[in-house]
């Protein structure tokens, strides 16, 4: 299992290509009001102050305030509003 | 940009009820159906909006995820134009406009004139009309070209024109012909005569041959210098004569004047009427009253409908305001004014200055005696 997990990151270091194309999350944070993810798994809670994702490495928590979900489409989700933090969940 | 273009297509807001509301977010996004501005309500619901036509789609989705869906609101694309469709009438009322405002710019409703100082506007105004450009005309029929040469053909104070078109607006900028300096043959003799009779005081020859001394009368027409001068070896050599010749000038002009003026004393009310004109026809819309058109003074305000540069409606409104007048005393002519203006008007006429001057009034004729200092020598070719 580890050994996947490292040949998961060989591939893409090796060849120097960037890891956002072979599924990991990809995260661009814009001042402190937008936050745009690619590649996650799922949206497992949402409420105007905590949004809980789903991604591959184990889960993502944003906390702020007046949040709302700008766009949603297939892996790729825009949240805008005051955003105070986020967390990693492994 | 985006949201107006989502905007135009339809947009509905829907509110989402239940306890797995991001099974559905998470459904919808598996199958690739895009949600906009998702946020929680205070009331619990999740808020989202989405195309018009994904709402049966959305609406299955939830009916699988056990949630309740309800739309809050429609907006832009189908629902406006269901609207309008339930006013047909705005919707030709304003396609009426819109064809009519093009229409219009067809037209010619407004001249300016730009560049003219001794040629007054209305001149030029009235040599256009014969050209075939006026207020109301076709313009994409006018050939600027064959108007330019024809107004230039018209008006010989003219040196260059053009006329452009926008919309509805025409811009003539003219302009005018400035005199041609005097050409003169050099070798060709020429005299200095008396334009006036007077006293010689100076003079100064620059060529020629003086016949006149300081202190000499002289009268009009008398030749001062004369281009007859001696040549090299006894024989006889014309020249041009030149030089200036300052003399005492006397001076009478008469004036014709009018008796005076009536007064008027301002009558009672005023009385407005207010219309709509479209080219020569004209619809009164307001009158507070018969018109009194005696005596009375009538004043016309036009106001074009348009924006200023850009476009004219081929409309105006036009106010008369009538103000009737009583007539009084007779006031008698500015005698003072117009002294001052026959003054100005002999100032004008001779090269010089006036040194003294004297005003008499018999029967309406002022008569003004000037004693001046001018130079009086006038070019006078030899045929």
């Amino acid at each position: 299992m580890r050994r996947k997990a490292e040949k998961k990151t060989l591939v893409p270091a090796g060849l120097d290509l960037p890891g956002e194309a072979f599924g990991e999350l990809l995260i661009t944070v814009v001042g402190n009001d937008s936050v745009r993810i690619e590649n996650h798994r799922g949206i497992a809670q949402f409420s105007g102050e905590y949004l809980r994702l789903s991604t591959r490495g184990g889960g993502l928590s944003i906390f702020g305030r007046e949040m709302k979900i700008r766009v949603l489409a297939k892996q790729v989700l825009v949240v805008e509003g005051r955003i105070q933090a986020l967390e990693w969940e492994t | 940009m985006k949201k107006r273009l989502h905007l135009f297509d339809g947009t509905v807001t829907l509110a989402v009820r239940g306890t797995e509301t991001e099974r559905l977010l998470n459904a919808c996004m598996r199958s690739e159906l895009p949600l906009r501005n998702i946020w929680r309500a205070e009331d619990g619901s999740l808020r989202l909006e989405i195309a018009w036509e994904e709402v049966e789609r959305f609406e299955k989705l939830a009916r699988v995820s056990m949630c309740e869906t309800e739309r809050v609101s429609v907006r832009g694309g189908r629902e406006s134009r269901k609207r309008l469709r339930r006013r047909s009438a705005l919707g030709l009322l304003a396609a009426l406009c819109a064809l009519a405002l093009t229409a219009s710019s067809l037209f010619i409703w407004e001249i300016d004139i730009l560049g003219n100082s001794s040629i007054s506007e209305g001149e030029i105004r009235r040599a256009l009309r014969e050209c075939g450009v006026a207020e109301g005309c076709f313009w994409p029929a006018t050939d600027v070209e064959l108007i330019r040469s024809q107004m230039l053909l018209r008006l010989d104070q003219l040196s260059w024109m053009t006329l452009n078109l926008s919309g509805s607006r025409a811009q003539v900028v003219v302009l005018e012909r400035e005199r041609a300096p005097e050409m003169y043959e050099e070798r060709t003799g020429a005299d200095l005569v008396a334009a006036c009779g007077g006293v010689v005081r100076d003079f100064s020859v620059k060529n020629g041959r003086t016949l006149i001394e300081r202190g000499q009368i002289v009268t009009e027409g008398q030749t001062l210098v004369s281009a007859e001068m001696e040549g090299s070896g006894g024989s006889a050599r014309t020249v041009r004569a030149a030089g200036s010749v300052t003399a005492d000038t006397w001076r009478e002009i008469r004036v014709q004047t009018n008796c005076g003026a009536v007064s008027k004393a301002r009558g009672r009310g005023v009385f407005v009427t207010v219309g709509i004109q479209a080219g020569e026809s004209r619809i009164n819309l307001l009158s507070n009253g018969r018109k009194v058109l005696d005596e009375c003074d009538r004043i016309v305000k036009e106001y074009k409908i348009g924006i200023k540069g850009l476009f004219c409606f081929p409309l105006k409104l036009v106010v008369e305001i009538y103000r009737p007048y009583e007539s009084g005393d007779l006031i008698p002519a500015d005698r003072d004014g117009c002294c001052d203006r026959a003054m100005a008007a002999l100032a004008d006429e001779i090269d010089g200055e006036i040194l003294s001057s004297a005003s008499t009034w018999q029967d309406g004729v002022l008569r003004l005696n000037a004693h001046c200092l001018e130079n009086i020598a006038l070019t006078k070719e030899i045929p």
